[in-house]
C-alpha cells in the first residue's frame, strides 16, 4: 500500500508540472485567450444579468414595437415591445447552464462506461459499444425532437434529450484511451501492488487522459448551446416567460423581413459564444499536447 | 472484398436490433404510453381505452414490441394516427425530395471545401490561406438554421433573388441546400487542407518534384489523389449527420421532405410516424456509413480485410 500511495503521488507531481507548462503556453496564444474573454464574458453576462440589462427581459414598452436599434434600445425592440439586449443579457443564462449541465451529465454518463469498456474488454466492451453505436446511429437532433415530443417541452427535458444524445461520443475517446493506456507499466504496477479496479481507473487511468478530456469537454461544451437553440428554434426547448437564445431566434423569425434586429444579434450571440469555446479548447489542445515544443 | 462487404453488413444487424429497441421503448416504456401521448393530458378514460385497444395496446409489451418489428420486415410500418395513411408508403413518398436536397447541399459542400481546403494548403500562412480558416471556423460555429434565416433576409427578402420556401423548381432548393451544405464545407475544407499538407510534405511528392515535374502536375496528379482518402471518410460522415440537419433546415425553408414531416408529425404526437422516421433515419445512417465504409476499401489499395 506504502509503495503505490508513493508512486502514485510521484505521477501526480509530475502531472502538476505539466498543468503549470500548460497553463503557461496557453497564456501566450492569442487565439486562446480571445476565446478564453469570450467565455467569461458570456459567464459574467448570466451572472449579473440583473445589473447588466437596462431592462428587465419581459418589460414591454407598447410605444416601442419592432423598433430599430437606437439610444435606449441599443439592439432594438422585438414585435411587443421588448429590449433585445436585455433578453440577450438574460438568454446567455440558459445557454450557459445548458451548456455546463449537458456537458457535465454526458460526462458523469459517458466516461464510467467508456473506463469499463475499455478496462474489461471481452462481452462488456461489446454490449457497451454496441450500445453507444446504436445511439449514435440516430441523427442527434432528431432523436432529441422526439425524446422532447414524448416528455414534452421545458428545459430539464432539454437537458435529458441533449444528453442522451451526446454521451457516446465521451464513451468511445474513454475506450480509446483505456485501451492504450492500461498496457502501460505503470498500470500493470498498480494491479501488481494490487490496486483494486476502482483505484485503477481513477488513480491511473483517468489523470492520464485527463488533457485529453478537458479539450475534448471545452470544445464539447459549445454543441449543447447550438443544440438547445435548435430545439427552442423549433418550439420545443424553454418555454416563456424563460428567455433564450433560441426561443428569440425562433420568435424573432416571424418578423424577420421588418425586423430583422432580433434574429441577427441573436445569432451573432450564439456564434461568438460558440467561437470562444471553440478557440479555447483548440488553445488548450496546442497547450497540452506534449509532443509540441514551445 | 466481398466476405468483407458481408461480415461488415452483418454487424450493422445488432445496431438495427438496438435501434428498434430504442424506438419501440422510447415510447411505450415512458410514462404515458403512446395513446395518452396521442390524445394529451385533457383525454376522458374512455377515448385513452378505445384508442388503445385500436392501437392493440392492450396486449403485453413483448407482443406488441414483435408483431410491430414483424410487420417493419414485411413493410407494414403502422398507419398515422392522425390521417390513418401509410407511414412507410409516406416516407417513401417524400424521401425523394429530401434525397434532392441532400445531394445538391453535398455539390455545395464538396464544391467548396475541397477547392479551398486544396488552395490553402498550397499556398499555406498566404492572405488566402489565413482568410479560409478563419472563414471556415465561423462556418462551423454558426448554427445552421440561424444561417438560413440570414440568407432568406438578404437574398429572399432584401433582394428577391430567390424564392424564400417551398419546392418546385431549381431556384427553391438553393437556399437550403447552401444551409445544410456550407457547414459540411467547412469541415471538409479544414480536413482537406491538413490531408494536404501532411502528403506535400511526404517523400514521394518531393521524388515527383525532384524529377522535374512542373508543380501543377505535383500537386494535383500526385498529391491531390492520396490527400483525398480522409477527406472522403469526412464526406461520408457529413452526409450521415446531414440526415438530422434536413429536419430543421426543411421546417426553416417550408421544404416538403421527411425531415419537415418528422417535425410536423412530432408536433401533432403521431407516435406511429414518429417511430417510422426514427427507424428510417438511424437506418439511413447505418447504410450511409457502410457504403463509406466499403468505398474506403476500393479507394485505398492499403487497406486489407481479411
Amino acid at each position: 500500500m506504502q509503495d503505490m500511495r508513493a508512486m502514485e503521488s510521484e505521477m501526480s507531481r509530475e502531472s502538476q508540472s505539466l498543468m503549470q507548462i500548460a497553463l503557461r503556453r496557453l497564456v501566450r496564444k492569442r487565439a486562446a485567450m480571445v476565446g478564453l474573454f469570450i467565455v467569461v464574458v458570456v459567464i459574467i453576462m448570466a451572472i449579473f444579468a440583473p445589473w447588466l440589462a437596462p431592462y428587465p427581459p419581459t418589460q414591454q414598452n407598447f410605444r416601442m414595437i419592432n423598433q430599430p436599434p437606437q439610444a435606449g434600445y441599443l439592439l432594438g425592440t422585438d414585435h411587443i415591445g421588448r429590449c433585445v439586449l436585455s433578453r440577450m443579457i438574460y438568454g446567455s443564462r440558459i445557454s450557459l447552464w445548458v451548456g455546463i449541465m449537458v456537458t457535465f451529465l454526458r460526462v458523469i454518463i459517458g466516461i464510467p462506461l467508456g473506463l469499463i469498456a475499455g478496462y474489461a474488454g471481452g462481452r462488456v466492451d461489446a454490449v457497451i459499444m454496441r450500445l453507444a453505436d446504436t445511439f449514435i446511429a440516430f441523427p442527434g437532433i432528431l432523436l432529441a425532437i422526439s425524446i422532447m415530443a414524448i416528455f414534452g417541452p421545458g428545459l430539464n427535458n432539454v437537458m435529458l434529450a441533449l444528453s442522451v444524445v451526446g454521451w457516446p461520443t465521451y464513451t468511445r475517446l474513454v475506450r480509446g484511451a483505456t485501451l492504450t493506456l492500461k498496457e502501460i507499466e505503470f498500470v500493470e504496477a498498480g494491479r501488481a501492488l494490487g490496486a483494486p479496479v476502482s483505484r485503477i481507473m481513477v488513480h491511473y487511468l483517468l489523470p492520464n487522459m485527463i488533457s485529453t478530456l478537458i479539450v475534448f469537454t471545452t470544445l464539447g461544451m459549445a454543441t449543447p448551446i447550438v443544440a438547445e437553440a435548435s430545439l427552442s428554434f423549433l418550439g420545443l426547448g424553454v418555454q416563456p416567460p424563460t428567455v433564450s437564445w433560441g426561443r428569440m431566434l425562433s420568435e424573432g423569425r416571424r418578423f424577420l423581413r421588418f425586423a430583422p434586429w432580433t434574429t441577427t444579434y441573436t445569432g451573432i450571440a450564439i456564434t461568438v459564444t460558440v467561437l470562444g469555446y471553440n478557440l479555447l479548447g483548440d488553445g488548450l489542445r496546442d497547450a497540452l499536447d506534449p509532443r509540441l515544443k514551445d | 472484398m466481398l466476405s468483407y462487404i458481408l461480415r461488415r453488413m452483418l454487424q450493422i444487424v445488432p445496431v438495427v436490433w438496438g435501434v428498434t429497441l430504442i424506438v419501440f421503448l422510447l415510447v411505450h416504456a415512458t410514462p404515458g404510453d403512446p395513446a395518452l401521448i396521442f390524445l394529451g393530458p385533457d383525454a376522458t378514460t374512455d377515448q385513452i381505452e378505445h384508442l388503445r385497444e385500436s392501437m392493440g395496446l392492450d396486449r403485453p409489451l413483448y407482443v406488441q414490441y414483435f408483431s410491430w418489428v414483424g410487420g417493419l420486415l414485411v413493410g407494414d410500418w403502422g398507419r398515422s394516427v392522425i390521417d390513418d395513411r401509410d407511414v412507410l408508403g409516406t416516407l417513401l413518398h417524400l424521401f425523394p425530395n429530401t434525397f434532392e436536397l441532400l445531394v445538391v447541399s453535398m455539390v455545395v459542400t464538396v464544391g467548396i471545401g475541397i477547392p479551398i481546403g486544396v488552395i490553402t494548403a498550397v499556398k499555406r500562412d498566404s492572405l488566402v490561406d489565413q482568410v479560409g480558416r478563419a472563414g471556415a471556423l465561423i462556418g462551423l460555429c454558426m448554427p445552421n438554421f440561424w444561417f438560413g434565416l440570414m440568407l432568406m433576409l438578404l437574398l429572399a427578402h432584401r433582394y428577391t433573388l430567390l424564392p424564400v420556401s417551398g419546392r418546385g423548381t431549381f431556384a427553391h432548393l438553393v437556399l437550403p441546400a447552401i444551409t445544410l451544405g456550407l457547414p459540411g464545407a467547412a469541415t471538409v475544407m479544414r480536413m482537406c487542407r491538413s490531408s494536404m499538407l501532411d502528403v506535400i510534405g511526404q517523400d514521394y511528392v518531393r521524388t515527383a518534384r525532384a524529377k522535374g515535374l512542373n508543380e501543377r502536375a505535383v500537386i494535383y496528379k500526385h498529391a491531390l489523389k492520396n490527400a483525398m482518402i480522409p477527406v472522403i471518410t469526412i464526406i461520408g460522415l457529413q452526409l450521415g449527420f446531414r440526415l438530422g440537419g434536413t429536419v430543421i433546415v426543411e421546417t426553416v425553408f417550408a421544404y416538403p421532405g421527411i425531415g419537415r414531416f418528422a417535425y410536423q408529425r412530432l408536433l401533432a404526437r403521431d407516435v406511429p410516424v414518429i417511430m417510422g422516421n426514427l427507424l428510417l433515419f438511424a437506418g439511413l445512417f447505418c447504410l450511409v456509413n457502410l457504403i463509406v465504409d466499403v468505398m474506403y476499401g476500393f479507394i485505398d489499395p492499403r487497406i486489407r480485410y481479411d
